[in-house]
């Protein structure tokens, strides 16, 4: 025997006869069980006779002689048995296909002719691996006694490797028939053929996944070296990286040919299928160590590559999507993006451009809306049947009201779009924070470009409360309060929205025209939603109203106990308001009224002893406290008498006529003034301005609404016309006659509107000048805590105060400490720039 | 490898029943004939007692040879050793008692040859239980001081010499006992040379193994201290 050769010389001598004895007969059975598990014979031999064979062996020290004799065997073996068949299929053709890819050869050759080469080694594998198991079982005692003791491969891993070093390193060409006319190595042929495999099934062929796996798992079981070393797969060191390159120009190709012929919904849905289909790949064929790398190589390959092109295509990209409501392309577009960037980037930028675009728009529809509605108010007939009701009720009122209706849709069309993005953002974007908060900056950034937004958030709440107590369930009317206060934590000028809502508060609550319970509840929504300050306003409101409902009562008991005739039945209703509570207009302090001396119109006598018998009552449990009368905004129920017309006989003017007319506190006055008249005598406009001292403008507006609308008509106007000019006389109709009993004559201060132009922009004005005096306490108080500051710090700590109530102009806080250093409340530090320090 | 066997119906049952499942678990399965020695004594002793203690149980019964059909022969084994190898298989079932404690000399070679068979079928549990039943009995209650009443025979030397591995921890304690033995003869009879004669005879190992021990011995350290527990640790001949 050949290894014979290679025995150490033993130095003992006397030991040296006996111990080679015992090895002889021990190899010889164990070399003959050898050949007969190659030969599948091993079912007749005793594993215990050949394991205490092996035993021996070991404990005679001839261990090494064991091992080199066994890998030997095994080499030879493998030499003669394993390796011809799989020469044999590795032919010039099998090179041709795989390794150049020849062209010329069907789809169905090379499959055919791979799986036939992977089977081939498929086979040979499972059989040298099942023989080493036995083999190494065998030799258990070898490995631990003696392999393991010197530090060498045990003999599994030493003979596992022949499949390694003898087929897959090697290219075989010796032993094979023909000459082959490549430089290669197995190894290679095997890469091809399997990645050549996968990206049949890919393109939707059929393969025999089975037969990759075990490829794959052979890959896996068998390592760069002897040692077997835990990241030196040959499957990790060799395979996966050429799988990964050749995914990565698949991909890529893929990609290209998708951005070129098809649209971003069908590359959605193709990527999703293809991360999917991929990851099950590694389950079936490949493996599970490969998941997450073939995911990134989709994710960058097919996802990142074309991202922007593909969220740019027209009709199909992202914008086509929002704007279509496609849900489940967003879907899947977010659960692609979050795998690759979390951040978002791609997505955010779109949508929020995409919201202010649309915002925009919002805007851009209003203003074309104001356009055409004079045209259609100011003309005699609308051409348009759609306005035909619109118009029917607003006549009256002319553009003002649908001016407020152009307010109400510019709310509506922001919630509905509020809304889309909301159901975006929860059917498709898992409620993503970082969406959700970019997605709420776009909408406070367009609604507060739009200079008039606090305006018409408030007008929304003024319309749907007033018309809530109607038309509306409570449900409806709660969904609503919802919407507004939604809008609400968008605005940045509360302040200015505190203006307008007070405003309108003061006409809703004046006027009776909203359900109390309704307004408590919103304003209870605002302040959980910004807090007590910015409600207190509207709080002190509900309580004036409510101390004034007793006080009302109170007198008419006080009045009922006196029996006083002298009020002539005058029935008083009063509204006693705190100043700092409602809004200067309600007040009567205008801006005009603000700076001269403030006009008090003269009562006919009749009022102005109510007043002071009321005035009398007031002070008697709170003394020192001064009523202003606002005649502006008081209303009278007057029961006039029109007496029989002579010479009528018939209709309503052959009677005598009793009608309850609700005027306006100037109403009344002015009406009062004609019961003392004389038939056929009229007053002139400057005449009724000098008796009762009322504004000029209001005695306007009153006189208008008892001189020309129709229905109310108790006054008759000359010259008669539409407008009511300083120089017209007026007298009593003693024509006048209406269908029902009450009648009401129309104010306009009633109604809210949107504010004209002059008047937004006076609005503003005041609105800043109460900005000037809340910059100035914030100042101050800083300078007072800090003492000391920088201009940019003092800057910053007052935006930072006063975010919650509105953004202040920086040019505006400049001002304001310029100011406040003329007055010396601060001063400047010397020596340094634009530093401050607070004066005591 | 191991522990494959024990992948018999029960490994689907309910964890719940936890004291059933562990004796199920080991005595469900097939029963495994063992014939030993040249006597041919017959033990039936459960398969998923065998394999879980060693691999060569689990190749034998799992492989394609003659074993997968239940029987195992071992013609070379001895009837007392592996007695109390099949002692210590069903231990668990006894409680985990320890190996009956040696009475006499004889009982001593069944010891040995317990050893030599643990360390044969890779069984290093029961090779340390082994060579700690052995060590007891060499040495006094306290287990640190050598009973001088007991001299190792000649013929274990050559036993345990001749069926282990070179780096078998009770070589050396064998060794060790011999040298202490030695001990206060500064003058030996001719009856203790020949005595010596024997222990070395025709066997180089155990020479160089008791030179060993003397070099430690004149180099100062007592060996009655090296033979504590520490030393014992050294029993286990493979990792």
């Amino acid at each position: 025997m050949a290894s014979r050769a290679r025995m150490k010389p033993i130095r003992r001598p006397a030991a040296k006869n006996r111990e080679t004895s015992d090895f002889e007969p021990c190899w010889h059975l164990l070399r003959s069980a050898m050949i007969d598990i190659h030969t599948k014979n091993a079912g007749g031999l005793s594993f215990e006779a050949l394991y205490r064979a092996s035993y021996k062996i070991v404990l005679r020290k001839k261990g090494e002689l064991l091992y080199t004799e066994v890998k030997s065997f095994e080499e030879a073996w493998f030499r003669d048995h394993v390796m011809p068949p799989i020469a044999e299929l590795i032919t010039n053709n099998l090179i041709n296909i795989s390794l150049i890819q020849a062209p010329g050869t069907s789809l169905h050759e090379r499959r055919q002719m791979g799986e036939k080469f992977l089977r081939g080694v498929r086979d040979a594998w499972v059989e040298h691996n099942l023989n080493m198991n036995m083999i190494a079982d065998v030799m258990m005692y070898l490995d631990r006694a003696y392999t393991a003791e010197t530090k060498q491969p045990s003999i599994f891993a030493a003979t596992i490797g022949l499949f390694r070093d003898h087929i897959l390193r090697n290219t075989l060409s010796a032993s094979s028939q023909e000459q082959l006319t490549h430089e290669f190595i197995v190894f290679d042929i095997l890469n091809a053929v399997v990645l050549d495999l996968i990206n049949m099934e890919r393109d939707g062929d059929i393969i025999d996944r089975n037969l990759l796996k075990k490829i794959t798992s052979m890959l896996e079981d068998l390592y760069e070296t002897d040692e077997e070393i835990d990241d030196q797969k040959l499957y990790l060191r060799v395979f996966e990286p050429r799988y990964l390159q050749a995914s990565k120009a698949f991909y890529r190709r893929e990609c290209e040919r998708l951005v070129r012929d098809s649209d971003a919904g069908t590359w959605l849905r193709h990527c999703r299928r293809r991360l999917i289909e991929e990851s099950d790949r590694c389950g079936t064929t490949i493996s599970l160590l490969t998941s997450e790398k073939i995911s990134k190589v989709i994710e960058t390959e097919l996802v990142m590559a074309k991202l922007g092109e593909f969220l740019a295509m027209e009709g199909s990209g992202l914008k086509g999507m929002i704007d279509n409501d496609r849900i489940e392309d967003l879907s899947i577009l977010y659960e692609l993006i979050a795998r690759v960037d979390p951040s978002m980037a791609p997505l955010k930028a779109t949508l929020q451009s995409r919201i202010m675009e649309l915002g925009l728009e919002i805007e851009k529809n209003l203003k074309n809306t104001d356009f055409s509605v004079p045209a259609n108010g100011g003309g005699a007939d609308g051409d348009d049947g759609a306005d035909a009701v619109d118009k029917a009720k607003a006549q009256p009122l002319t553009v003002a009201a649908q001016q407020t209706a152009a307010a109400i849709k510019w709310v509506d069309d922001v919630l509905t779009l509020k809304d889309k993005f909301d159901n975006l953002w929860s059917n498709c974007f898992q409620e993503d924070l970082v969406l959700q908060s970019s997605i709420t900056k776009s909408f406070s950034d367009f609604i507060n470009v739009f200079n008039r937004s606090s305006e018409y958030v408030s007008l929304f709440i003024d319309d749907n409360l007033k018309r809530g107590t109607k038309s509306k369930t409570e449900a409806e009317v709660d969904a609503v309060l919802d919407k507004a206060i939604i809008l609400l934590r968008y605005l940045t000028d509360r302040d200015m929205f505190e203006r307008y809502y007070q405003k309108h508060l003061a006409r809703r609550l004046l006027h009776n025209k909203s359900d109390i319970d309704t307004e408590k509840d919103m304003v209870s929504r605002m302040r959980s939603e910004m807090g007590n300050a910015f409600t207190s306003k509207f709080e002190g409101m509900f309580k004036d109203m409510e101390l004034s409902k007793d006080l009302s009562e109170n007198y008419r008991d006080h009045i009922r106990q006196l029996g006083d005739v002298d009020t002539k039945k005058v029935d008083l209703g009063i509204h006693v308001l705190t100043t700092n509570n409602w809004p200067p207009e309600v007040m009567g302090r205008s801006a005009n009224q603000e700076e001269g001396s403030k006009v008090q119109c003269t009562y006919p006598p009749a009022v102005k002893r109510l007043q002071d018998s009321f005035y009398k009552f007031y002070l008697k449990d709170r003394s020192g406290r001064v009523l202003t009368w606002v005649g502006s905004a008081g209303t009278a129920d007057i029961k006039c008498v029109f007496p029989k017309v002579p010479g009528k006989e018939t209709g309503p003017l052959s009677k005598e006529r009793r009608y309850e007319l609700n005027v306006s506190t100037y109403g009344m006055i002015i009406l009062l003034l004609f019961n003392d008249l004389a038939e056929g005598e009229s007053l002139s406009f400057e005449e009724i301005q000098a008796t009762t001292n009322i504004p000029p403008q209001d005695l306007q507006r009153n006189l208008a609404s008892l001189s020309i609308a129709p229905k109310a008509r108790v006054l008759l106007k000359e010259p008669f016309s539409k407008s009511v000019k300083p120089t017209d006389k007026f007298s009593f109709n003693t024509q006048f006659a209406s269908k029902s009993m009450k009648i009401k004559a129309p104010t306009i201060t009633a109604i809210s509107k949107v504010e004209g132009d002059d008047e937004r922009r006076e609005t503003e004005r005041k609105n800043d000048q109460t900005r000037s005096h809340v910059i100035d306490a914030a100042i101050v108080r800083i300078m007072k805590a800090r003492k000391q500051l920088g201009h940019t710090a003092l800057t910053t700590e007052v935006i930072t105060q006063l975010a919650n109530r509105f953004k202040p102009e920086i040019s505006l806080i400049k001002k304001r400490i310029e100011d406040l250093l003329n007055r010396e409340y601060l001063e400047r530090v010397e020596g340094e720039t634009a530093v401050y320090r607070y004066l005591a | 490898m191991s522990g494959e066997s024990d992948k018999t119906a029960d490994s689907t049952r309910a964890s719940g029943e936890a004291e059933i499942s562990i004796l199920n678990r080991r005595f469900s399965g097939r029963m495994v004939k063992i014939i030993v020695g040249p006597e041919r004594r017959k033990w039936a002793i459960h398969e998923n007692m065998l394999c879980p203690i060693s691999d060569f149980f689990v190749a034998a019964l799992t492989g394609p040879f003659k074993e997968r059909e239940g029987v195992i022969e071992l013609p070379e084994e001895e009837v007392k050793a592996f007695d109390l190898f099949a002692t210590w298989i069903y231990r668990p079932v006894w409680e985990a008692r320890d190996l009956p404690a040696i009475e006499a000399d004889d009982n001593l070679r069944n010891y040995l040859a317990l050893y030599v068979m643990s360390a044969k079928f890779l069984v290093n549990e029961l090779e340390v239980e082994a060579s700690g039943a052995i060590y007891r009995y060499y040495t006094l209650k306290n287990d640190t001081k050598i009973n001088e009443a007991i001299k190792p025979k000649a013929e274990y030397v050559h036993y345990l010499f001749h069926n282990t591995m070179e780096r078998a921890g009770l070589r050396r304690f064998f060794c060790d006992l011999i040298i202490v033995h030695c001990k206060g003869k500064e003058h030996p009879s001719k009856k203790d040379i020949e005595h010596w004669q024997t222990f070395t005879d025709d066997r180089a190992d155990i020479g160089s193994q008791l030179m060993q021990s003397v070099c430690e011995y004149i180099s100062g350290n007592n060996l009655s201290s090296l033979l504590k527990q520490k030393r014992l640790g050294e029993f286990r001949e493979y990792k």
